[in-house]
């Protein structure tokens, strides 16, 4: 018998290894919509974001909470505007000229959402993201569905549909 | 937006397809319209009966400004039980907005608004103009 000749043993051994079935294991991903407001990060996921905007012209409508910063067109439909500085409890940003605007679709409604800067737009495992701690600041608590590491940087991800949902009945 | 003139309690009711004749006029400094055929006339206010007047700015939940008789006037609005006389400030004209300029309220503005009456926008080149229906304050 040749040096070089397997054993039955180790024929068979190959043999149910390449009969093994190649198990692919497939994570769920989610779109995530990162953006910045006052040098926190925070995501709204990419199936309530409709499109991004920059360099809008808004026009204020009076009689409305100062969050609600006013109206702008998109192609012949307008949309209002949001800020949420206010109800994330964050000083009002400066820079207005250099903001970008998300439209958002959650609860049946539909707005323009005033940020600072979109960080970027990635697909994440949803594995990633883990519940919100315990810690969170009350105002959070209700809005903040997620959070996730990202760049060496937290993101909180927030909830669309309840944001809208309490904003119309007065939140904010 | 197209400007015609005259009286509008004269003129009304002559929108064609692609426009709505309203009523254009200012308060809290901004440009707001309300649909022509509510309104039934329009006359000066004299000096003699500036103080017996509602100020529509007020009506609306705007801030009254230019409140002095001389650039105010009185104007007649058709309500269902009667017509009721509102102080607003001049000038007021009668117009035609674009159908294609005028839009529902946004939800959110619909939600939040303290405006009474606000039914609509109507967003040209020269800006935003607020819509009232004035049915809505009974």
């Amino acid at each position: 018998m040749n040096q070089q000749e397997l054993t039955l043993e180790q024929v068979l051994s190959q043999r149910r290894e390449s009969n093994r079935g190649i198990v692919n294991v497939v994570e769920s991903m989610t779109k995530l919509v990162i953006f910045e407001l006052q040098g926190d990060w925070f995501a709204f996921h990419g199936d309530k974001i409709r499109e991004i905007l920059s360099q809008v012209n808004v026009f204020f409508v009076p009689g409305c909470p100062p969050s609600l910063e006013g109206v702008i067109n998109v192609r012949g439909d307008i949309e209002s505007v949001i800020s949420l500085h206010e109800l994330l409890q964050l000083p009002a940003s400066a820079d207005m000229a250099s903001a970008s605007y998300l439209l958002g679709r959650g609860a049946g409604m539909s707005s323009g959402i005033r940020v600072d800067e979109v960080v970027d737009v990635v697909d994440v495992p949803l594995s990633n993201i883990h519940k919100p701690p315990t810690t969170l600041p009350e105002h959070l608590r209700t809005i903040v569905s997620g959070i996730l590491r990202f760049k060496e940087k937290t993101v909180t991800v927030l909830d669309l549909d309840r944001i809208f949902a309490d904003y119309s009945q007065g939140l904010g | 937006m197209s400007k015609t003139s005259g009286d509008p309690g004269q003129v009304l009711s002559s929108a064609s397809s692609t426009t709505l004749e309203v009523v254009t006029f200012f308060a809290g400094g901004q440009r707001c319209a309300m649909e022509a055929r509510q309104v039934r006339a329009l006359r000066p206010l004299s000096d003699e009966d500036g103080r017996n007047y509602l100020a529509l700015d007020s009506v609306l939940g705007l801030s009254e400004l230019n409140n002095t008789c001389s650039h105010r006037q009185i104007l007649t609005i058709r309500l269902p039980e009667s017509d009721v006389e509102f102080s607003v400030a001049v000038p007021v004209e009668l117009s035609k907005l674009e159908l294609a300029s005028i839009h529902p309220l946004p939800d959110l503005v619909a939600a939040r608004t303290r405006l009474r009456g606000l039914c609509a926008l109507a967003l040209e080149t020269e800006g935003l103009t607020l819509m009232f229906d004035l049915r809505k304050l009974t």
